[in-house]
């Protein structure tokens, strides 16, 4: 059975405007997400992994960001060709987002429930001072933040919603900030790094809760993260990213016992290991955008490299059992 | 000389909660509760625990940046528990630490060589010819190239900004390095770097290391013996090999199964998952008896007494009225 496509980011590349030139961050991304899956992005700081889900959501500011190819379809329609009106009011209902940091996300002078209220309560409508509150409207809003709470478990919902972000621990403010993004059972969830400032114990709770309620929920999610042990416990598939461009992709199962690109092998080889093994790491940093290489953007710090690298940007090829690699080590159809 | 660098005895640091108009003391913050070890020259402590179990104080009240409540500091042979602070300065050229983040942790407005002749010049270590010639000596040691030292911090990386850090705390040829989670702001690519740097120094320079984290992975590639703490208490202490083998405590076994791993044959290697209910308590409200007893998945009536640090048959010291039971799989998970 073939599930329907959702959203399909079609060889996106976006370049920012800087005091010294032209940075080229985005460089052609490929990703695509069928309805009810769970995708990871991958990849270290810098990598355009942010750039690229937030531009779903419109989120990057042009200027400075301009876009200069492709196009994102949610249920065929592009959002790069959205109108204002038309993308505030597909923010937050159709798509939206988890933020990375609990204690910023948050606004301290207001009160769980306000804030979780309001989200429900606005319908794309700019409030004016005179504006009745519509009584109806902020009771069923009520009912549903005391929901979403409960399908968190939150313990006690009716006494958070009074409470103040200052008065609630780390992991229950990352819960809260989960919670506000399913006010509307949007259809595509965005997690940036959620989790990734709390501990293990901690993350591993807000995970398992995560899973479970996409599931049951139905919500398809696109998840970010560079620990490379959570993308493989929460996703269906992972796309690994470096310097904006995608270099590796696969199932998540299978993508960390055998990876192919010079990149995701450094990656895995770096990661403190239980049997007391680690790399040595990647040696150099990532290219400069402004003037990044013709060829592969990795040639810099490859220990495969060859001649071809140089000047000649691999494609993303297929490979047997549904992987992708961008690499010129591997050639079509191969395994 | 004997073969300890530190022993800590007993040691507590309070922090006293004031309230009210003339600030009445109302009660204490535990934040080292009791904590006795010895740490061998040349070997590496690591202290793990989630955020708020007293890792950082800890490792502050042994570099006395506390005065500790009770118990004793025994460094270098020598008794540091009550040493006024001109003593204090010169003992500091024997400790020094690698701060968290390094982004915060250096100056922005220095350049590296002003960052690096810092703690020569506030103790008065030889001219400026001498003071030169150490600099351009600590930045090879880090494995950077000598014209950073005329750069300033932002012109860095993540994993570069930190091996000044590392740079700086060798400055004054110190015995022991304090690591506050010095890779956790760096990605992975960069924290195996810094890792394999730091092994390097240590069996250079003979170094010992308190490496304080909450990564339990990076433990196992890292560190000699393993203080687990929770609530300002060590519930468990023992050498890696053990820890990971036969981690006996539940708060271990919690912490260990929560690891993301990245492949099967690793996650075969970790405990059955234990899940952990909420999250730690606030230390002004410590729970009476054994401090973890309230998220214990093993609790029972007996658990309202504090439990000791006992010896157990794999020579770790294990904190829980049950930890043999558990192990051996006679008591299970849930009965309350």
């Amino acid at each position: 059975m073939m599930s329907k496509v959702l959203l399909s980011i079609e060889d996106l590349k976006v370049h920012f405007t800087s005091y010294e030139g032209t940075a080229k961050i985005i460089n052609g991304v490929n990703i695509h997400l069928n309805e009810g899956e769970v995708i990871s992005i991958v990849g270290e700081s810098g990598c355009g992994k942010s750039v690229t889900v937030r531009s779903i959501l419109g989120l990057v500011p042009t200027p400075p960001a301009k876009y200069v190819g492709g196009e994102i379809l949610f249920e065929n329609r592009n959002i790069l060709k959205f109108t204002k009106d038309e993308m505030q009011k597909m923010r937050g209902q159709d798509i939206s987002m988890i933020f990375q940091d609990p204690m910023t996300a948050l606004n301290p002078v207001f009160t769980i429930g306000e804030q979780l209220m309001d989200v429900y309560m606005w319908k794309g409508k700019k409030r004016n001072i005179l504006s009745r509150v519509n009584k109806k409207l902020k009771q069923e809003a009520y009912s549903r933040a005391i929901e979403v709470l409960e399908k968190m478990r939150i313990p006690d919902p009716t006494a958070i919603m009074k409470r103040y972000p200052v008065e609630l621990s780390g992991g229950m403010r990352q819960r809260i900030v989960i919670a506000m993004a399913l006010m509307h059972t949007p259809k595509l969830l965005i997690a940036d790094e959620p989790g990734t400032a709390l501990d293990v114990s901690v993350q591993d709770q807000i995970l398992i809760e995560l899973k479970r309620l996409v599931k049951e929920e139905g919500i398809s999610m696109i998840f970010i993260t560079h620990n490379l042990g959570v993308a493989r416990i929460i996703s269906d598939r992972v796309y690994v990213m470096y310097a904006g461009e995608v270099v590796e992709e696969g199932d998540a199962k299978t993508i960390f016992e055998e990876s192919y690109h010079p990149y995701t092998n450094g990656l895995l080889a770096s990661i403190p290991k239980l049997d007391g093994s680690m790399g040595d790491g990647i040696d150099g940093r990532i290219p400069n955008f402004l003037n990044p290489p013709v060829g592969c953007r990795f040639y810099d710090r490859c220990t495969e490299r060859k001649s071809v690298c140089k000047d000649t940007r691999p494609d993303l090829i297929n490979l047997l059992n549904k992987r992708k690699v961008a690499c010129h080590l591997y050639s079509e159809g191969r395994n | 000389m004997s073969n300890n660098m530190l022993e800590i005895n007993g040691l507590k640091k309070y922090f006293p909660i004031n309230k009210g108009f003339f600030k009445k003391k109302v009660g204490d913050v535990k934040a080292v509760d009791d904590i006795s070890f010895t740490l061998e020259r040349g070997t590496t402590l690591a202290i793990v625990g989630e955020s708020g179990s007293g890792k950082t104080t800890l490792a502050k009240t042994i570099m006395r940046f506390y005065d500790p409540t009770e118990g004793t500091i025994n460094f270098d042979d020598r008794d540091i528990t009550n040493i006024d602070q001109k003593e204090l300065k010169l003992l500091r050229q024997q400790m020094q630490m690698v701060h968290q983040d390094p982004s915060t942790s250096l100056n922005p407005r220095k350049k590296i060589r002003d960052i690096l002749e810092a703690p020569l010049l506030i103790h008065k270590v030889g001219n400026k010819q001498q003071r030169e010639a150490r600099i351009r000596e600590l930045i090879n040691l880090v494995e950077l190239p000598e014209e950073f030292l005329n750069r300033n911090p932002h012109s860095l990386s993540g994993g570069q900004k930190q091996r000044i850090g590392i740079a700086r705390a060798l400055a004054l040829n110190p015995k022991l390095v304090v690591l506050d989670e010095p890779t956790s702001a760096l990605d992975v690519s960069v924290q195996a770097k810094i890792i394999t740097l730091l092994r390097d120094l240590q069996k250079k320079l003979n170094l010992t290391y308190i490496f304080i984290t909450h990564d339990l992975s990076l433990v196992r590639n890292f560190a000699d013996q393993v203080a687990v703490m929770y609530l300002g208490s060590v519930v468990e202490y023992s050498d890696v090999e053990t820890l990971y083998n036969h981690p006996l405590n539940p708060y271990t076994q919690s912490l260990l199964s929560s690891i993301p791993v990245v492949n099967e044959n690793e996650s075969k290697m970790l405990p059955n998952k234990i899940p952990l209910e909420g999250e730690i308590p606030s230390p002004t409200k410590m729970p009476e008896g054994c401090k973890f007893h309230t998220r214990c998945p093993y609790a029972t009536e007996k658990c309202k007494q504090r439990p000791e640090l006992e010896i157990t048959k794999y020579g770790s010291r294990v904190s829980c009225h049950f930890a043999e039971d558990i192990s051996e799989g006679k008591v299970k998970a849930g009965i309350r």
